[in-house]
Order: structure tokens, then sequence, then C-alpha cells
């Protein structure tokens, strides 16, 4: 028969490979898929499924076995385990209903804990793709008498490579954003510049050309080579996988660059674990010996032989001596050397911290629900137990029977949660790598199962215990002549619910912080009209506007043309968009001040006369930008405020000259904007300078248009506006302004998103919780009831009477979680940035949503008690 | 050469019963209809195994099966030390339960089962 060889579920094969050594394994596994087709086919699929929970648990105990060295003890116990375990899997398969609700519960509570497990194991516990990361070390450099610390000078930088014994080499680099210009139009992508020795520091060869030769450097004066690498992301979508590319030139600020070398797929640019946006290419950096403006990132590689802490000593001393030689600019710093681990740690703790703690919430609020489910199935089986205690089963044999059925809802529950996992694993990946940290290579695989089933047991001990506890009282007479149990297994389920609603407290007590602190950040500071702007970037290729006036008179008419438009009210260029960090630096001196010629640096922009306006930047002194060119007057320069504060502190900067180093030439200082937010939103602003675009001759802008009505609505002309001036230039990055900002914003947003998913889940399971423990408190009372029922009392009292011992239960649990949620609430202002400790309306929302849905989860059945049949009720 | 667990020497003996025929499945049947041990594939191939290491039984590749992308199957063989550990554990038991032989079975205790 040519039958497929049958196999087993994924789930299965990865667990039944975690436990068997590899001897004889592919037999094992094979005859495993054999059997369990075999009586899947015989008996049905349930049984199939039994049988391999069987082998299962009969292989994890062999397993257990092999490590033990006695012979005769170990199989007794394993035999007597599994006998437990068969007769629970008995007892359960009478109620399918019971187990699925509360398989489900279990699985989804697992699989959420166990995703947070995965993105932390991808991010911190597997090895970064370099050689040797644990020899990796950042190393900052501190500010000006504090301990902040800060990206580094470049003199600095060279002084360390040369002097650090410790180290065996050092690199640098910075964020570079490129415009790629091809023949589809121009491109905005994010690069970096970098000393030519980085990919040899981090231990990974190119996987196609050469890399950076140290002649690329640049000697002395001389530039560095235009010689690009490329990632092999960005490879693949450029250059659709060519071989070929290397030789290659493309085109990059308009300067022509020659591909030397393509990254292999698995490796990530160093900045993502420091934080900052990943590299698409790296071009090699020019490095000046300035001491004043600190850009740089380093990384470093422990000499062999040599352990963090040489290396930490020496850079003291270095920094020290360079303290020395160079007062102005090193007065007072140091050299802070930490570990790739240290680091990538304290870049994301706190967002790790609360994505744990809530998973864990969630979980224990699961597990009281499933304690609560056995609980309720226990009770009607009080009888059974007791005549099992009259027969002489001890209480330690009773209680493994209620644990037993308790690990085996945990195991299938921890199956199904792997089973939810590997189907998720997708979504969950795609979202880590893009809301979290590209790093974040999210697997599925052996351990992230074993983590999950371990959560799963440990959970099934942690709600077993309670009812075992409970349901095996030496109660023997109460038992076996009265029905159920009133009062003490009432009042441990209500317990159970309280703890349910103070945890749930805390959880949506996190959601409400968290959203109204992302509120407050949306609402920061942006310094420009984030509503009814939109931009696109667009870029006149060479063939056609050879020189700067072509260029020019290009985007006159492009301005007058969308001008001309009802739609838009004005427009303006400029070279980057908010919110974009990383910028061009420039460096200047300032001649008229009456300090020594400090060197300064700070961010600039190119823009046109009316950008400001057309973005929505208030102009705060002088003017804008003359519209013409500098041979009608001289260059002219807008700072923001923030660096008018700091290079002119209370004068104004109007009137004020500067001047560029690069250029040589005197700049006046024309006007002063207000600051703008920058990639983060709520960091401090950053000083920036504004060139005008027409002086600079600037090629590839943005063109940002101040809409009259919506912006969404004025993004269709634009296209055919441009096309009709010119088709050969192609329009790309078009967006309006809110796009773009919530582009920006994603990673708060989805923090706030995933907490609010989690509080509403725990959310759900509470309110279940609570409409158990009702409905059982009205199943159980019924006698009660209708006596009352039968002596006049109303519906109403009778609804009231239900309810108010689990009201005061669950009033009580929420006032514990607002205990809770208060100290949870000082935890974590300490750990995340811009939440306040001390939050009333925040705690008010929260508990008034506990207190609704845990008021509604008990009405809904308590509206039976109302309807109990006196007769009927004293009958029974 | 030390003496077997309890396990060990069954699915050692069933192996010398099953001849040619003995693996995981098989040894499992063979245990479950003479013995009534019900024990899982898991459990024998740990046996297994640990019998392998210790020199007692040799495991072989049998012809693949007749079907397409058919597997070849893991056969189990006693060796002959395993043969002198089945003799020399049986001994044992023998000495033990002479004598024994004769009281009622009831003051033996009940298996737990």
């Amino acid at each position: 028969m040519n039958a497929p060889e049958p196999r087993l579920p994924a789930a299965a094969r990865v667990l039944l490979r975690i436990m068997t050594p590899p001897l004889h394994r592919e037999s094992y596994e094979a005859e495993v898929a054999e059997e369990a087709a075999r009586i899947r086919a015989a008996r049905g699929r349930i049984a199939g499924g039994f049988f391999l929970l069987r082998e299962l648990g009969g292989t994890a105990a062999a397993a257990v076995r092999e490590r033990i060295s006695a012979e005769g003890s170990a199989p007794r116990l394993a035999g007597g385990a599994a006998i437990d375990l068969r007769l629970a899997a008995r007892r359960l398969r009478a109620s399918p209903a019971f187990v699925l609700a509360a398989v489900l519960t279990l699985a989804l509570s697992v699989a959420i804990t166990s995703s947070v497990f995965g993105v932390v194991d991808a991010l911190f516990l597997r090895p970064l793709p370099y050689t040797e990361a644990d020899r990796l070390v950042a190393i900052w450099e501190t500010g000006r008498g504090d301990r902040d610390i800060t990206t580094v000078a470049p003199g600095n930088v060279l002084d360390w490579r040369r002097e650090a014994g410790t180290l065996s080499d050092i690199a640098w680099f910075n964020g570079y954003p490129v415009t790629l210009s091809a023949d589809g139009g121009a491109e905005r992508v994010m690069g970096s510049v970098a000393s030519v020795n980085l990919f040899e520091v981090l231990g990974v060869r190119p996987a196609l050309g050469t890399g950076f030769l140290a002649g690329h450097a640049g000697e002395g004066d001389a530039p560095p080579a235009r010689v690009v690498v490329l990632a092999h992301g960005f490879w693949l979508r450029q250059f659709g996988g060519d071989a070929g590319v290397i030789g290659q030139r493309i085109e990059l600020n308009d300067q022509p660059y020659e591909v030397v070398g393509v990254m292999p797929a698995g490796f990530r640019h160093p900045a993502t674990f420091l934080g900052v946006q990943p590299a698409e290419l790296w071009i090699p950096i020019r490095t000046g010996g300035e001491r004043n403006f600190r850009f740089l990132h380093v990384v470093g590689r422990i000499a062999p032989g040599r352990t963090i802490a040489h290396a930490r000593a020496e850079l003291a001393a270095l920094g020290d001596a360079l303290a020395r030689a160079y007062p102005e600019q090193n007065g007072g710093r140091s050299i802070v050397v930490r570990t790739v681990e240290d680091q990538i740690f304290g870049e994301q703790k706190p967002v790790l911290t609360l994505l744990l703690g809530a998973a864990t919430l969630v979980l224990l609020v699961s597990c009281a629900n499933m304690a609560n489910l056995l609980l309720a199935r226990g009770l009607a089986r009080g009888r059974e137990f007791a005549v099992r205690a009259a027969l002489g089963s001890g209480r330690g044999s009773l209680m493994r029977l209620v644990i037993a059925e308790a690990l085996v809802l945990a195991l299938l529950g921890g199956l199904v949660g792997v089973g939810i996992l590997v189907a998720g694993q997708g979504a969950l990946r795609g979202w880590a790598a893009s809301h979290l940290n590209p790093l974040a290579d999210v697997h599925i695989d052996s351990r992230v199962a074993i983590f999950t089933m371990a959560i799963a047991l440990g959970s099934g001990m942690l709600f077993g215990v309670v009812p075992a506890l409970r349901l095996t009282r030496a109660d023997l007479r109460g038992a076996l002549t009265m029905r159920g149990d009133t009062g003490g297994g009432s009042r441990v389920r209500a317990r159970l619910v309280a703890a349910e609603a103070a945890l749930t407290v805390v959880l949506v007590f996190g959601t409400v912080l968290l959203g109204r602190s992302l509120l407050r950040t949306l609402k920061a500071e942006a310094g420009f009209a984030v509503d009814g702007t939109l931009f696109f970037s667009v870029r006149p290729p060479v063939t056609g506007y050879q020189d700067q006036p072509a260029v020019r008179a290009f985007y006159d008419r492009l301005q007058a043309s969308l001008e001309a438009r009802p739609e838009i009210e004005r427009v303006g260029m400029v070279s980057d968009i908010p919110l974009t960090s990383e910028n061009r630096s420039m460096f200047f001196t300032l001649p008229a001040s009456d300090q020594p010629a400090e060197e300064l640096g700070a961010e600039f922009h190119e823009v046109s006369p009316g950008y400001f306006a057309a973005a929505g930047i208030r102009m705060l002194d002088g003017r804008d930008f003359s519209p013409g060119n500098a041979q009608n007057g001289g260059y002219e320069v807008i700072v923001n405020r923030v660096a008018a504060r700091r290079f002119w502190g209370e004068r104004s900067p109007v009137g004020e000259f500067l001047r560029a180093r690069d250029a040589d030439v005197d700049v006046e200082v024309v006007g002063v904007v207000e600051s703008t937010a920058d990639d983060a939103f709520d960091s401090p602003h950053e000083p920036r300078l504004y060139l005008s675009a027409w002086q600079t001759g600037a090629r590839t802008l943005y063109i940002v248009a101040r809409t009259r009505g919506r912006a969404e609505d004025a993004l269709p002309l634009i296209r055919p506006l441009v096309a009709e001036i010119d088709p050969r230039v192609p329009v790309s990055e078009l967006a309006t302004m809110r796009q773009h900002v919530a582009a920006s914003t994603s990673r708060p947003r989805n923090m706030t998103w995933i907490t609010a998913l989690f509080g509403a889940i725990a959310l759900l399971l509470a309110a279940v919780g609570t409409y158990g423990v009702v409905a059982y408190s009205v199943t159980e009372q019924k006698r009660e009831l209708g006596l009352r029922s039968a002596l006049g009392a109303r519906g109403a009292t009778l609804v009231r009477h239900v309810l108010g011992d689990s009201a005061r239960t669950t009033t009580a649990g929420i006032a514990a979680g607002v205990l809770l949620a208060l100290a949870g609430g000082r935890v974590a202002a300490g750990q995340l940035p811009g939440v306040p400790s001390w939050d009333p309306a925040s705690l008010a929302a929260a508990v008034l949503t506990v207190a609704l849905a845990a008021a509604f989860a008990a009405w809904l059945p308590a509206r039976r008690a109302a309807r109990v049949d006196p007769l009927v009720a004293m009958r029974e | 050469m030390g003496t077997l667990g309890d396990l060990q020497h069954l699915v050692l003996l069933a192996v010398l019963r099953l001849g040619d025929d003995a693996y995981g499945v098989s040894i499992r049947d063979e245990i479950r209809r003479n013995a009534g041990r019900d024990l899982t594939l898991g459990a024998i191939y740990s046996a297994l195994r640990r019998l392998e290491a210790q020199g007692l039984v040799a495991s072989r590749k049998g012809d693949p099966e007749p079907v397409t992308g058919g597997r070849a199957k893991t056969f189990f063989e006693v060796t002959a030390a395993g043969r002198v550990s089945i003799h020399q554990t049986q001994r044992e038991l023998k000495a033990m339960v002479k004598g024994l032989l004769g009281l009622p079975l009831s003051d033996l205790g009940r298996p737990p089962r």
C-alpha cells in the first residue's frame, strides 16, 4: 500500500525530540507516529490523542528515570504517577465541555506568556550575529560633570584607538540618511557612515565583494573613497539579489558610489542594539580631530587574554589623560564601557518588564479561574471523595487525584498553547521586528516549547493545589449527608474571584496609565502642524536640469502650480521632514563671541522661503529667508529656539554671525523659529540650523503643502500636477503629516494596545469567574432561596441576598487591587519614562471598569435567583 | 556486569522471545500480551538504549518496508552478554524465591492495580 508516512503533529514532535536522546530517535518517532495513526483509525481521534499524551508522559517519566541510578524505586514512582494520570484522563473524558473551557483558558494565557518569553529569548538569550559577541563592548563618553552617557567626539575616539591596548580594535559609526537616486525616482534610505574596520571588529565578512579596505578611509586631508557596502535586505530589494552588483555604481545624495560589498543575510547593524535605527548601507566616514561635537557610536573588541575590567581601567586612565590634555573639550568627562548585554538590557528593559508583568498577571488570573473551575467540579464529587476516604485512601492520595486532573488539563492546555504559538509565530515575528527591535528574530523552537510546557505544568500545580487542599478536607460526615457544600467552598471560590479582580484592576490601571501617557506624548509640542499638511519628495534628474537655475526654476513652477489650486494654501520646501533623526550636521564657530573660538555643531536642514509658514512652525524673532541667491546678499541662516538659547544665551541671535567650517564663510542669523520634535516625540528638542535651499543649491527636496481642507483629500492631485510640469520627475513618499507622525509613534501606541489587550483578556476572565461563582451560589442556595421566597421575599431581595456575599469579597478584591496598583505604579514610574506614579484619575477609571464588569457578570446569573419557584426548590 | 532493572529485564526477555522480529511496537505488544504490563514506547526505547549501552542488546537496520519511501526499521537482538545477564538475574530471583513457594499468595500482598 502506498500510503504516505504518518507524521506526528509538530508540537508532539518537538516535545519528543526534546525528551529523547538522539540514538534510535528516528525509529522511535516513526513508530509512535504509526501507532498513533493506527489507533486513530481504529478507535477515533480522541483515543489517538490520548495515546500520544500517554506516550509523552511515559517518555518524560522514562527520561527522569534514566537519571535515577537506583533501579528499583524509580519505576514504581513513575508507574504510580502514570496510573493517576490515566485515571484522571479517563475521568476528564466524561466532561468534554469542562475540559474544553479549561484547556482553552489555559492555552490562551500560556501562549501569551510564552510569546513574551519568545521575544525576550530572541532579544537577550540568543547570541548576537557577530563573532564572539561577548567580547564586544559599547563605549560612550559622559556629559561634563554628570553621569549621562553621550556619543563620542571623533578626536577622542582616534586617540582611544591609538592608545588602548586592552582593546584589539575600535570601530565607530553614525546614522546617515541618504537619498538614493535611481531611474524609478528618489528614495530616502537610512544608511550609516562608519569606520572602515567596522565589519572586522564585529567579525563578520561580507557575503559578496571585499568590503571596506584600509585605503578607503582616506589619508590625512583626502576624503574617504566613494564606496558603499549594502545590507542584505537592501541588496535583495534594489538589485534583486544580483551577484553582479559588485563594481556597479549607485547614486547617493547626488554622488556616485561604487558597491564594494554586500553583507550576509543574518547581519544586523550594531546600532540596533544601541537603540537607534538599522542601516541599509554603509559608507566610510571621514574622521577629523574635533573634540567638541559628539556624535559617534563606538564599539570595541576586547583583546584576547584581557577582560572588560582591564579595558575599563585602561580607558578610565586614558579618559583622565585626555581631560587634562584638552580641558575645554574633555574636562569633567569620563569614558563608560558597557558589555553588549548591558547595552541591550538598558534599552529594552522597561518595555519587556512591562510586557512580562502584564503577561504574568493574565496568567495568574487564568490560574485562579482554572482553580475555580476545578473546585466547582470537585465539589460536585464531594461524596466520591468521602467514600474513598472512608475506604481508606489517605489525604495524600486523594490530593494526588485532584492534582492529577489539574496536571492533565495543564498538559493539554500547554500543548494547545504551543499550537497557538506555532500557528501565530509569523505574526509575532513581524510585530516584534517592526515594533520592538529588528534583532528580535522570534522563533518558536524547542526552547520556547519547553518554556510553554513548563509554565503550563507549573500553573497546573498552582491551580491544582488549592482545590486539592480544599476538596480533601476531612469532613466526611458533612460530605456524605449533605448535597454539595455551603459556606466553605463558596468562600474559597469567592476569594479566588476577588484575587482575580485585584489583578485585573492592576492590569486595567496599567492600560489607562499608558493610554494617558501616550495621549500626552501625541499632544506634546510637535512644533509643527500635524493636521492639514501633506508632503512628498521630488528630484529633478540631472539630465534636463543640469544646473542650479534650472532646478530652481522647476521648484518655482511647482510651487506656483500648487498654490494656484484652491485646495492648497501655501507651499514650502525642505531637505528633511520633521521627526527624522540622525540628520546631517554642520560645524561652525562664533567669531563675534567673547569666548575662545570653540567649535560648535548642530544638525542642519535646507529650506525654501515660506517653508516655516507652510509647515506651521512659528517664527519667534527676525524674518524668513530672502528669496534671492548668494549673488544678491550674504548667506543667511535661521536657528531654532534651542539653538538660540544654547549658543547665544539670552541675547537675540538675529544679526549675529557664525562661521561655517566646511564652507569657510560667514553666515548671518536672520531669524529664530520654534523648535520641533525629534524622532522620539517626548525627548528634549535639539538645536537646529536652517539654511536657504536656494543658497546651498539643494536638488532633492521635500515639498510641504498646507491644505485648506483635509490633507487626505488633497493627496490625489499631487501626482498629476507634477506630471503636468514634467512627467520625467517622479514623486515619492507622498503622505500626510498625520500618517507620518502615526508611523513615528507606533512604538508607544503598540505598547498601549498590547497592554489593553492583556487588560481586556484579564477583564473577561475575571468576569467569567465572577459569573461562575454567582451562578454556582444561586444553584446551591436554591433551597434557602425557595424558603425565603415562600416566606414572602420579593425578587429584588433574593437577588440582593445572592449578590451580597460576592459583592463584599469582590469589593475587598478591588480594594486590594488598588493597593497593588499603587505599589506597582511606583515601580513602573521608576522604569518607564513619562509614566507618573500618582494618577488618581487613571486609578479611578480602572476601579470603575472592573467594578462594572464584575457587577454585570454577577447580575446576569443572579437574576435567576428572583425566578426561583419555592415549591420546586424546596422539594429538591 | 550488574543485574538488570525490572523494566530492562522485561524488555530483554521480550527481545529474546521475538527473535528476528524485535522492534519497538512488537516488543511492547509482546510484554503486554504475556506479562500484562502496558508500557509506553518511550519507556521501551529508554530501556533498549541502556541495554545497548551495556552491551546486552545490539541494533541493526532492517530492509526498508515494501512501500514508497518506506523507512528501514531498527531491529534489536540479544547479545551473548545479554544472555549471560538474563541467566544471572534469573538465578538470583530463583534463589530469593526459593522457600517462599507454598505460602498462600494473599500474604505476599496484592499488586497495586
